[in-house]
């Protein structure tokens, strides 16, 4: 780096231009020429200069093709700035200085992240394919209190405003149905259900092993084995850790899209978290069905329940105009097709299999919501269990 | 180093011509670029594309014909924000999943914390504010001269938190015990009134921030005055003001009239989900709302530059305002179009992308797992391209017009003018960005 006086190099046109040193808001007349290493500026004459050598430019704003001007600084020169405002002296220097194009900056700015970002997409591409998912690892290794406490925390947020089922036959019949599932399946994750006083046809499974239904559920439904195809596929949720893997990815998604957006674009970037959020919680359904077909084989109770509950949610469905009027936005649904699941459950071979519950408990379970209690006064520690 | 300055400039007093020069149209090609390499990098250039078009918009700006100069880097927004997430996001959600896990999931903890973390941000997003100005401002330089923010952000933010908060909680509390002593009938009428009545606080309120940030406002070494105060401000505000209780007063109504009268309170009740259609009405009151509130929002907000201006001083100069109600609303109004224009784009490019590859019945459960995966990669780059598109037009528009209309009246003697010899923040603005804060 030098800015020696020197000879001025022969037959580059001169330019017109504004100089300031930098210590104060001032500036003067200068005359400039492109040299061979680099901007030639003339202070006091012709014969005196001083010479910013084309490497240590930095331009105002990057050099683009129809620049009508352009602004200077030199890292030989710290402070000082030159503006030339001739449209053939910036054409002429982006030849000399090809790192002050914007072609150039962006390039150097962007390349290290688009390597980064393809070896990122690479290694993604490479776990799934392993069929590794590092998320449902982390959520294996979850303490079962702490599942247990955001279970809770789900069913209180969720169920707000309704009260809990506690009939005693009835809860003794759900029991029965929790006890023969569960111990077909000889999970060791310990399964809880619970019936909330809710007219919606709903079902779900939350952290910790636990199962909400609803009244609105057990009474649509059209036989014990139709509740028990149910019970099955949110047990199959919950041995698959569905919910603990769900919360964990959306912390997780939330965390990585903030971060990779930079703050910028953020009702996009939901959006795109939404859609990868629905494509996950489809094959987890298909997941949760196919365990749902386990349980049921090995707890001898039919599979042509869940195909009934099945049959009735595509009932329904037709009958939402939504639904229909939404047809082509199939990609937005959180559940496979009602029709492929149902083409799963009559694939499954016939085998033998008795009534999930005889017709007394299945009269007791129906009548499960004749009394009810607010939930909160029950303590989340012991009510499950004993239900 | 042997560069003399004769004293040519120092010597006597200069105007100083403010002007912006540069069209919209290569703006347009600078966010279709950024917005590509957003996409390829994941969205990590966009600490880059953000300083690139802040760079061209500064250089736009000529100061007696000579550009004004955008020094910060993408570097440092990154970092910026890396310190904010790792120092604010992250502890936030995580503190949410701990009170979660803790506490069960406990409504009034969850509440509790959630308070918390609303007053935090109230007080961190004035913080906010003031750093992102801070930085912008000490990376801006004229012929070498660097702009600043003398002050702290913290006297800022939290002056940003309780000029608002105070008048609110006290209002509220007077009212509350009127509305209490007066029984619900008339306490209704008297909540809704000391609510409307707060709004005035507005003016008061943005002239004192004003003042506080501008008197801290540099140049080299000299600082700017302001000499504002703002009773000057409410005689447009009281058309704003009136203007605005009208249309929400009518929004608010005609909403509860139609929720009411098309039956989707019955569904409600009953249970029923209703048609996301029926809520269409809802959504076109709104934005009929919102555009008629810009509209005459637009009056006092060109007031208010233009107060602003006039009681800014330097070195003996005073800045004037050219704002006007009827540009101003037209600046807003058409930014709008332009941002729903450039998601409308996207969305439109990326579902014929999707409808033009799709399948119409999918085979298997796998094969809707990567008609996912395809549809986001399609319908999202196609989005994020033309919003950046129209992003970018909408920023540089904004720029042009207060620039353009922003003048210094009385010469400034340029030579007395020195370096500031004050530091300057080495990372960028990262709770802005948090918090989505962005200027020009």
């Amino acid at each position: 780096m030098h800015s020696e006086p020197s000879q001025p190099s022969t037959a580059a046109a001169a330019y017109y231009a504004r100089f300031s040193d930098g210590k104060s808001a001032s500036s003067r007349d200068v005359s400039v020429q492109l040299g061979i290493t680099g901007v030639e500026i003339s202070v006091v004459a012709p014969d005196e200069m001083v010479i910013w050598p084309y490497e240590s430019l930095k331009a105002g704003e990057p050099v683009r093709t129809h620049a009508i001007d352009v602004l200077l600084t030199s890292t030989a020169h710290p402070g000082a700035s030159l503006f030339v405002p001739s449209a053939d002296f910036a054409r002429s220097l982006r030849d000399f200085a090809p790192h002050l194009t914007a072609h150039a900056e962006r390039l150097r700015n962007a390349r290290p992240w688009i390597i980064g970002a393809a070896v990122a997409a690479g290694l993604i591409a490479i776990i799934y394919a392993a069929g590794w998912s590092p998320i449902r690892s982390i959520a294996s290794v979850l303490p079962q209190t702490w599942r247990e406490r955001l279970g809770d925390s789900a069913v209180t947020s969720m169920t707000e405003g309704h009260k809990l089922c506690t009939a005693p036959d009835g809860v003794a019949a759900l029991e029965a149905l929790r006890v023969r599932l569960s111990e077909a399946a000889g999970i060791d994750t310990p399964i809880k259900v619970v019936v909330y006083d809710w007219p919606l046809l709903n079902a779900f499974a939350v952290p910790g092993g636990k199962v909400v239904m609803t009244k609105g559920l057990i009474d649509s439904a059209g036989s014990a084995d139709e509740v028990a195809g149910v019970l099955a596929h949110e047990i199959g949720h919950g041995i698959e850790l569905h919910p603990e893997t769900g919360i964990i990815r959306a912390i997780g998604l939330a965390a990585t899209v903030e971060l990779m957006m930079g703050g910028s674009g953020g009702a996009l970037a939901n959006m795109g978290l939404l859609l990868a959020q629905l494509g996950y919680t489809r094959t987890a359904e298909h997941e949760a069905d196919v365990q749902a077909l386990v349980l049921l084989k090995k707890a001898g109770i039919s599979n042509k329940g869940l195909g009934d509950f099945f049959n009735r949610v595509e009932t329904i469905e037709e009958d939402d105009t939504a639904t229909k009027t939404l047809r082509p936005l199939d990609l937005l649904r959180t559940h496979p097709p009602t029709a492929e699941r149902k083409k799963l459950v009559r694939q499954q071979a016939d085998y033998p299999a008795t009534p999930a519950l005889d017709e007394g408990l299945w009269r007791d379970l129906k009548r499960i919501c004749t009394e009810t209690a607010d939930p909160a006064k029950t303590s989340p520690d012991t009510e499950p269990t004993e239900l | 180093m042997n560069i003399l300055i004769t004293d040519d400039a120092a010597a006597a007093k200069e105007p100083i011509d403010i002007s912006f020069q540069g069209s919209s149209a290569p703006m347009a090609g600078l966010g279709f670029v950024n917005g590509l390499l957003k996409v390829l990098t994941l969205g990590l250039y966009s600490f880059w594309a953000k300083t690139e078009v802040r760079r061209r918009i500064w250089s736009a700006t000529r100061l007696n014909g000579e550009p004004i100069t955008y020094t910060g880097t993408g570097k440092e927004l990154l970092l910026g924000f890396l310190v904010a997430f790792f120092g604010v996001v992250l502890p936030v959600l995580l503190g949410g999943a701990a009170v979660n896990v803790f506490f069960g999931g406990s409504p009034q903890v969850l509440a509790l914390y959630q308070g918390v973390v609303y007053v935090a941000f109230f007080v961190l997003f004035g913080n906010a504010i003031y750093r992102a100005q801070r930085y912008r401002l000490s990376r801006t330089e004229w012929r070498g001269i660097r702009g600043g923010l003398s002050g702290s952000p913290g006297q800022y933010g939290w002056a940003y938190f309780w000029t608002l908060a105070l008048p609110f909680t006290g209002i509220s509390m007077i009212a509350g015990i009127l509305a209490y002593v007066t029984g619900p009938a008339v306490g209704g009428v008297i909540m809704v009134l000391a609510l409307l009545t707060v709004l005035w606080v507005l003016p008061w309120r943005a002239n004192y921030l004003q003042r506080l940030i501008t008197r801290e406002m540099t140049f080299g070494d000299r600082s700017m005055t302001y000499t504002g105060t703002a009773s000057p401000l409410y005689r447009s505000y009281l058309f704003a003001w009136l203007g605005n209780a009208v249309i929400f007063g009518t929004a608010i109504s005609s909403t509860a009239v139609y929720v009411m009268q098309s039956g989707l309170y019955a569904q409600q009740l009953a249970g029923i989900r209703p048609h996301p259609l029926d809520f269409l009405p809802i959504v076109g009151i709104w934005i009929v709302a919102l555009i008629a509130s810009a509209v005459v929002t637009a009056w006092y907000r060109a007031s208010q530059i233009n107060h602003f201006a006039r009681n800014t001083h330097f070195e003996g100069a005073t800045f004037r305002g050219e704002a006007t109600g009827s540009t101003l609303m037209w600046l807003v109004l058409s930014n709008w179009l332009i941002s729903i224009l450039g998601i409308a784009a996207g969305v439109l490019i990326g579902g014929l992308l999707v409808y033009a590859t799709a399948p119409s019945t999918p085979a298997s459960d796998m094969a809707f797992q990567g008609a996912d995966a395809v549809a986001l990669l399609m319908v999202v780059p196609p989005i994020i391209v033309m919003t950046t598109v129209a992003g970018t037009l909408a920023q540089f528009r904004s720029a042009r017009y207060f620039l353009s209309r922003l003048k210094l009246d009385g010469p400034v003697n340029l030579g007395l003018i020195m370096q500031s010899q004050s530091g300057r923040p080495k990372r960028g603005e990262g709770l802005a960005q948090v918090f989505d804060i962005d200027a020009f």
